[in-house]
């Protein structure tokens, strides 16, 4: 008994805490808690009164004005959005948004808020978003192939640097490595990426992405196929049955090179959790081959008359072909489509890149399915699909580009991406492909690991 | 048994009777508390008699919620009559009360534009969505929603002078002038209209 009368008034303490059932309460309570600068129980009360259903511009602001002297700029974050949602022009409330992004380190949403304060208060603010290197990124791999005669495994690095030079106006910049051993020979590959973007006012994005690459295989192919056919065919003199053998040798031999560029012009707008990215994208190849090209055919060839006594007649030709490749080509491919996420809760959020590739001879559809989840504040993760046939293809807004003519029948990625420290983050990447080479018409398939770092100097 | 159906019918009449002047007593005490501003009376008397599928009584807790400075309940309250009667512009309007006392500006917008969906020369509401983006500098949008209002009431001090301000702000002078002009010869002696008049 007289435990219960030391826990009922306990109790009833706590319940007229939180009895919050009049918005007047709510609101003299709160306004009272942030004239005394409690921001502890304000941010507590506040965080309750939300919870209850209470939503209306000041309760937020105050309760963001709380967590954000307490220094939770996570939850100042929250709740300063949540008071831009019910009054999306204050600009009292955006100076705060700000700087909670700021003390986060979410740079590329401060910036986007900078851009909406209006001059006076961005002269008043000691912030200046220019950064020389705003952050670096290095990752480096291996591609594992498990049928190392066709294509060996494919070893890969690259290093990318950010340059911030003003809220509106950035510069990716990278550059990447990659060798591989195949059974035509050996490739080298050198490639460099720009991605100048701009950012618009009303969540518009204008971005570029020019993507160059120096290819060079030394080729040594000594390879041979056979195609056999049997079959029974009719005319005026009688019935015939025939069995054919052709059999062709290649030998490629010296180097082949070619210098590749694409330009690609994305025009990026955010609408309520959708994001539209319509792009359009030119590739241009020079090639600049200098090698032999030998094939020798033969053709065994065997044709029997039905009720005709034997023997057959055979036939067996030796067809040597020899032919030097110095001539220069060129070749060209189009590439247009529309990039288009949704995310809703900003837990996880779906895609889909869509591109139409146009090529004088061919044209394709290709669409490429993605998707991101936030597990939490500092995971998350990226998948995607794609698959593609004889033809590159430039993704993700041209900050990815597959440039080989290979025929990826499917490749599936994942990305971890791990918030390690404040100015570092990890990123693994596991990748399978299967893949058909387009000069040997082998198959192999391709288990990649990579490892990224980001790092804000 | 044919005793008992009526019996039955005229008990069932005389409740419904009843109840019927209750309300109706209701209402009018709640009129009379109002005017004392005993506005927490007001409430009680209503909520007493109260019916959760009535417009008229969820319109007026609506109303006397805004006035006690219950906001969210009052919003909730007009809610429920929009939800009772989907094309009513005055519970909308009513809405709008607590939720601009709470500057939910977006939320104010929101419910304007659901308003001129159902009633596009509403001049009430053509006239504060012209307040409001002429506030907050939006002026091509605010001259729109003005130019309405100004084509149904030519004569309209406000409307007019607001006008007047925007094309200003746009730097069509001309155009302000014939507003201000006007504005001024609906109210000869404002002080206001004369102050824009002589910046141009």
């Amino acid at each position: 008994m007289h435990r219960i009368k030391f826990i009922l008034p306990l109790l009833l303490l706590v319940t007229n805490l939180f009895a919050q059932d009049s918005y007047q309460e709510v609101d003299n309570k709160s306004y009272q808690l942030y004239m005394d600068k409690n921001w502890q129980e304000l941010s507590q009360y506040g965080q309750s009164a939300s919870e209850k259903g209470y939503d209306y511009y000041y309760l937020n602001v105050r309760t963001g004005i709380a967590f954000f002297e307490l220094k939770d700029f996570e939850n100042a974050k929250i709740y300063f959005q949540k008071a831009l949602q019910n009054s999306s022009t204050s600009i009292f409330v955006k100076e705060y948004l700000f700087w909670s992004y700021y003390h986060l380190e979410e740079e590329s949403e401060a910036q986007k808020i900078y851009q909406l304060l209006p001059d006076s208060i961005q002269k008043r603010m000691d912030y200046d978003p220019l950064r020389i290197v705003d952050y670096i990124y290095a990752e480096g791999g291996i591609k594992m192939s498990n049928n190392k005669v066709a294509a060996d495994n494919l070893l890969y690095g690259r290093i990318g640097f950010n340059h911030q030079f003003s809220t509106r106006f950035s510069i990716y910049q990278q550059y990447t490595y990659m060798q591989q051993k195949a059974i035509w020979g050996d490739m080298k590959q050198h490639q460099y990426l720009l991605l100048p973007s701009i950012n618009l006012n009303k969540k518009w994005t204008i971005s570029l992405a020019f993507n160059y690459s120096n290819y060079q295989s030394n080729l040594d192919y000594d390879d041979q196929a056979t195609w056999k056919d049997k079959g029974a065919y009719s005319s005026d003199s009688g019935r015939y049955n025939v069995d054919s053998t052709i059999s062709k040798y290649y030998i490629f031999e010296g180097i082949y090179r070619q210098n590749a560029l694409l330009s690609q012009i994305n025009i990026n707008k955010e609408v309520a959790g959708w994001s539209f990215t319509p792009h359009a994208a030119f590739y241009q190849v020079w090639v600049t081959p200098d090698y032999q090209k030998t094939i020798t055919t033969q053709n065994d060839l065997a044709i029997i008359k039905v009720m005709t006594p034997p023997p057959p007649i055979l036939q067996t030709t030796h067809d040597s072909l020899y032919k030097e490749y110095k001539e220069k080509e060129i070749y060209q491919q189009w590439q247009q489509g529309i990039n288009v996420s949704f995310n809703n809760d900003k837990t996880i959020s779906f895609g889909a890149d869509i591109n139409f590739i146009y090529h004088k001879d061919f044209s394709n559809w290709n669409v490429i399915p993605y998707m991101r989840a936030n597990i939490s504040k500092n995971f998350s993760i990226f998948a995607y699909y794609v698959r593609k046939g004889n033809y590159v293809l430039s993704m993700f807004n041209g900050t990815q580009f597959l440039n080989s003519f290979d025929e990826i029948k499917n490749k599936i990625n994942v990305t971890g991406e791990f918030k390690l420290f404040k100015k570092l983050e990890l990123f693994t990447t596991y990748q399978y492909e299967s893949v058909t080479d387009n000069l040997s018409l082998r198959d192999y398939q391709l288990n990649s690991i990579f490892i990224g770092l980001k790092f804000r100097p | 048994m044919k005793k008992l159906i009526l019996n039955f019918v005229f008990l069932a009449t005389a409740t419904l009777g009843m109840s019927q002047a209750n309300v109706n007593e209701a209402f009018s005490k709640s009129y009379s508390y109002e005017n004392d501003k005993d506005y927490s009376k007001a409430i009680s008397v209503i909520t007493t008699v109260y019916d959760a599928n009535s417009y008229t009584m969820n319109l007026r807790l609506g109303w006397l919620n805004y006035l006690a400075g219950e906001y969210v309940k009052s919003q909730g309250f007009y809610k429920k009559a929009v939800a009772l009667e989907s094309k009513s512009v005055e519970a909308r309007l009513g809405y709008i009360y607590p939720t601009s006392a709470m500057e939910n500006w977006d939320d104010v917008i929101k419910t304007y534009n659901e308003i001129l969906t159902i009633d596009p020369n509403n001049s009430t509401v053509n006239y504060r969505m012209a307040s409001i983006y002429s506030y907050r500098k939006n002026y091509t949008k605010a001259a729109g929603y003005a130019e309405k209002v100004v084509a149904l009431y030519p004569f309209d001090y406000d409307s007019n002078y607001l006008l007047g301000y925007i094309y200003i702000s746009l730097g069509k002078i001309k155009e302000a002038k014939i507003c201000l002009i006007r504005a001024l010869h609906y109210n000869p002696s404002s002080i206001e209209v004369k102050t824009l008049l002589d910046k141009i």
